[in-house]
């Protein structure tokens, strides 16, 4: 039987498992030093079993990112230099700085739906999410009926997102109870709302969009910001509030540095989506994304999309879109994380 | 390592495995391959909006004919999930490892499947085991002509791949056209429209209200309404008018190629395919386009709602509900099981015929110089005697008789082909024979069966639907919907276009997919942008209400898309690697 060999090459030694996993060491004529003094030489079989049992645990996910992220990213780079038949352009790169400045062959122009993007994620992390931190906060601290209003607020976590986009659909439909809620208390909207629903009127389109986004978002990260307020002690609250500390004391010099390091993760998470979060835009206007409701992430999935279904797959625009995103996204998150991180210092509890 | 963290670890990577296993499992066929016997051939079948009762049928009646053979079909639970992508993936884990050998499925192009799909050849060309063969009858008989002297050639074309084989056998023609509620329109004392123009007095009639009824707004009955998004029923009627008008234009316009005098394929220059858009037959389609889908006349709730919704509208008696909506023929199986009170009030045409065929053919400048709304009861007649079946010559003589013009056998035949031409997606309902299958003899003969005469019968009575190999009128029906709509493709100068393969020829290489480039969808962006309109929001006409603003509204668009296009022209070329 052939003898399975395992090779340190740093040390330039070969530790060889024979046909009965009995281990030998062959040394080569090559003196050892440096980096491989430190590398354990003489591994017992049982050290063994247990790396042969990590590698192959980590293989398959290391399989898989592999397949699925370095080679779909390598690949998406590449599409966004290649034309319809793999040739080599930068026609893709054109189109897409035409699309902001301009309008791109489809006609479309990126740069509304850039403009809607930011708006949206600057209200979104720029208010509703610091709403989100003192709702959050207020529930934590067991006011009356916290238990039921936590419920409330973690039954859109439970929904699929599908579920959830249709149902609020509904309710700023035409037909939905907002609508109703207007007619009985007399409130005038416009024909075009009054006819097709709030998300199909120009002037109301975008705010509506806005106003279901933030409703979303308050109770989006609700379920992670009261894991991390409860692990903040109660002894720091009875403590301040002995010393006479006010709602705002507590919240501000003691709730949110404890949980600092969970509100810097979902912050960085926020940068990352700027341009990829489409707000389900898709669903909520039936993939059309009119009246002014088109976002980068909607666009970038819709071109997508129907560029897909030609006979010729043409992903070369998407794809240099994509990058150019991405380019600009990246210093966005890293000096954003930077500064989140220079911010405060993380709290230890 | 600890025993504890070891054992944490091993239910970990089990549940990763599992869990992996179980995804993979998935992308192929649940529960593994179909065991069959020698003389037994599994059919897989998408249950669509003909049901599958013609499929049993046909299956008893294949086992009847070759008792003595012993040939068997297993039909496979049917699934409306059998088609597009989920066939392929399927028909590429082979033959072997699934064991179906017939797919009776819809979506799947011959190009997805062919030696120019993305898994290679997966299936079995037809032509010579099925195709060059004679139908088969139920008593196991051949008929006298051979299935493709029984098809369309122009469906033939679909079931083709760019390679010239015929892999793709299809199993239904179905036509797009018009529904009506005709319990409604009956309240308002109006007929069925038969042209554009008699669609939009109706229209006005019951968005206005006339003297039988209020307006929409009292009424809550309202003209039209349509699904939402991006759905392909509003499509398939602009679709149908360019080709009413003039269909070697509409060829043109998905090929960006046009015939030549010897009927030979010429491409369009650069220049040519830049202003291909800068056309008549366009410009008349679009402002039929901008009047049918202006906002003010839908159903509310037309723009943002379903195919169940809209079917709804068009069924009950809710308030703001519709007279009609473009759909197909197989509407009423789908809303059967819902509606089954309300199945007797509707009713089935072919589109409606733009009044601009008639203006063109018997209008100012022609030998009849006939004014407009002559030109549109002239037209209506003859289209009456073409649904009626009636040749040429019969119509000819009839005009003569009743309306004492003599029309020529050329207009004739033009009102004939603009009437007979639909919208099909017949060309969508493809089967296909698994690449190597051990039973091609059966699943030959069961194709050939299919194709025959007695089989069209059944699919014609337990399908609602028609054969592509022999188009039946249904007399039976205890609906009019069903019968009426069994005359469109049984009618003699039935023919039909389709866009289910896409752009063609030069427009394909360019990878021109949209209809038009500067709108993802013309009738929702139409229904959702334009306010060109006649009307208030009240259920009244303008007072200075005039046509010309649908028509501006085309000139408008038309002139956009072709500058949208001269200007991006290179980028066109680019892309596809033209330049």
């Amino acid at each position: 039987m052939e003898e399975n060999k395992i090779t340190a090459q740093e040390s330039e030694e070969e530790i060889v498992l024979d046909s009965n996993c009995e281990i030998k060491k062959e040394t080569n004529s090559k003196k050892s030093s440096g980096f491989s003094a430190y590398i354990k030489k003489n591994y017992s079989q049982l050290e063994r079993k247990d790396f042969l049992f990590a590698y192959l645990l980590v293989l398959f996910p290391v399989a898989q990112f592999l397949v699925f992220w370095v080679y779909v990213n390598a690949s998406s780079i590449a599409l966004a230099f290649q034309n319809d038949l793999g040739g080599f352009t930068l026609n893709n790169f054109k189109t897409v700085y035409t699309a902001f400045v301009d309008k791109d062959m489809f006609g479309i122009n990126l740069g509304e739906s850039l403009r809607n993007s930011f708006i949206l994620w600057i209200i979104g992390e720029g208010i509703i999410f610091p709403v989100g931190l003192i709702t959050t906060y207020v529930l934590t601290r067991k006011i009356i009926g916290h238990y039921i209003f936590r419920l409330i607020y973690i039954i859109p976590s439970l929904m699929g997102a599908i579920i959830w986009t249709l149902l609020v659909r509904q309710m700023v439909d035409y037909s939905g109870p907002i609508m109703a809620i207007c007619n009985a208390m007399g409130i005038k909207v416009s024909d075009l709302a009054y006819r097709n629903g709030f998300l199909k009127d120009p002037n109301t389109a975008f705010p509506t969009l806005v106003i279901i986004r933030s409703i979303m978002g308050i109770v989006g990260n609700n379920a992670v910001l009261t894991g991390a307020y409860t692990r903040v002690p109660t002894e720091l609250f009875e403590s301040a509030e002995l010393d006479g500390a006010s709602f705002g004391t507590e919240l501000f010099a003691i709730a949110i540095p404890c949980i600092w390091s969970t509100i810097c993760t979902l912050l960085t998470f926020a940068l990352c989506s700027v341009f990829t979060c489409d707000y389900n835009v898709y669903l909520f206007t039936e993939g059309m994304g009119d009246n002014g409701t088109s976002t980068i992430g909607f666009q970038l999935f819709k071109l997508t999309y129907e560029l897909s279904k030609g006979t010729v797959k043409s992903y070369g625009y998407p794809a240099a879109l994509g990058l150019v995103l991405t380019v600009f996204t990246l210093p966005i998150v890293l000096v954003g994380k930077w500064a989140l991180e220079k911010m405060s210092e993380n709290v230890e509890v | 390592m600890k025993k504890s963290t070891k054992v944490a670890t091993f239910l970990l990577s089990a549940i990763f495995a599992f869990g992996s296993v179980s995804s993979l499992a998935a992308c192929g066929v649940a529960g593994g391959k179909v065991e069959s016997a020698e003389n037994e051939i599994v059919v897989k079948v998408r249950k669509a909006g003909f049901g599958t009762d013609w499929l049993y049928t046909l299956k008893n009646k294949f086992e009847a004919a070759y008792k003595n053979e012993g040939y068997k079909v297993k039909i496979l639970t049917p699934d409306n999930n059998i088609k597009d992508d989920v066939v392929v993936k399927e028909l590429a884990l082979g033959y072997k490892n699934v064991g179906v050998d017939l797919y009776i499925t819809s979506g799947v192009l011959p190009d997805h499947v062919g030696v120019n799909g993305d898994y290679g050849e997966l299936v079995e060309d037809l032509a010579d085991t099925v195709y060059s063969q004679k139908a088969i009858n139920y008593n196991g008989e051949e008929e006298s002509q051979t299935v493709t002297e029984k098809l369309d050639p122009e469906i033939l074309r679909y079931m083709t791949d760019a390679e010239g084989k015929q892999y793709a056998y299809c199993w239904a023609q179905t036509s797009g056209g018009l529904v009506v509620n005709t319990v409604k329109l009956e309240q308002y004392g109006l007929e069925i429209p038969k042209t554009t123009n008699e669609m939009f007095e109706c229209f006005e009639a019951i968005y206005c209200g006339n003297d039988k009824m209020g307006n929409s707004i009292k009424s809550g009955t309202y003209p039209i309404t349509y699904v939402s998004g991006q759905n392909g029923y509003t499509l398939t009627f602009l679709h149908a008018l360019l080709a009413q008008y003039d269909r070697d234009y509409f060829d043109t316009l998905w090929s960006f190629q046009k015939k030549g005098e010897n009927g030979e394929v010429i491409q369009l220059s650069d220049a040519e395919c830049q202003e291909v858009y800068n056309d008549q037959t366009m410009y008349e389609m679009l402002k039929v386009a901008y009047r049918t889908f202006d906002m003010t006349i839908a159903a509310p709730g037309s723009q943002s709602q379903t195919v169940d919704q809209a079917q709804a509208k068009i069924m009950g008696n809710n308030r703001n509900g519709a007279v009609f909506m473009f759909n197909g023929d197989w509407m009423l199986n789908e809303v059967k099981l819902n509606y089954r009170n309300y199945l007797h009030n509707i009713d089935f045409v072919n589109y409606p015929v733009m009044s601009a065929v008639g203006t063109k053919l018997f209008g100012a400048g022609t030998s009849y110089n006939l004014s407009e709304e002559a030109c549109d009861d002239l037209l209506s007649f003859v289209i009456d005697c073409v649904d009626e079946n009636m040749d040429i010559d019969a119509i000819i003589e009839k005009v003569k008789t009743d309306k004492d013009i003599t029309l020529a056998e050329a207009d004739a035949k033009e009102v004939a082909r603009a009437r007979g031409l639909t919208y099909a997606r017949g060309p969508e309902h493809v089967a296909y024979v698994t690449k190597g299958t051990t039973k091609m003899d059966i699943v030959s003969k069961f194709l050939r069966m299919m194709s025959s005469d007695d089989y069209a019968e059944t699919f014609n009575v337990q399908g609602n639907g028609a054969s592509p190999y022999c188009a039946l009128e249904n007399t039976t029906s205890e609906y009019k919907f069903v019968r009426n709509a069994s005359k469109v493709t049984a009618n003699r100068y039935f023919s039909f276009v389709s866009t289910i393969t896409g752009a063609r020829g030069y427009r394909g290489q360019l990878n021109f997919q949209r209809f038009f480039t500067t709108s993802s969808h013309l009738p929702f962006d139409i229904a959702s942008n334009s306010r060109a309109t006649i009307y208030t929001m009240n259920g009244t006409k303008k007072e200075d209400a005039d046509l010309q603003v649908y028509a501006d509204a085309a000139t408008t668009f038309q002139a956009n898309e072709v500058a949208n296009i001269i200007k991006n022209w290179d980028s066109w070329l680019q892309n596809a690697g033209l330049k």
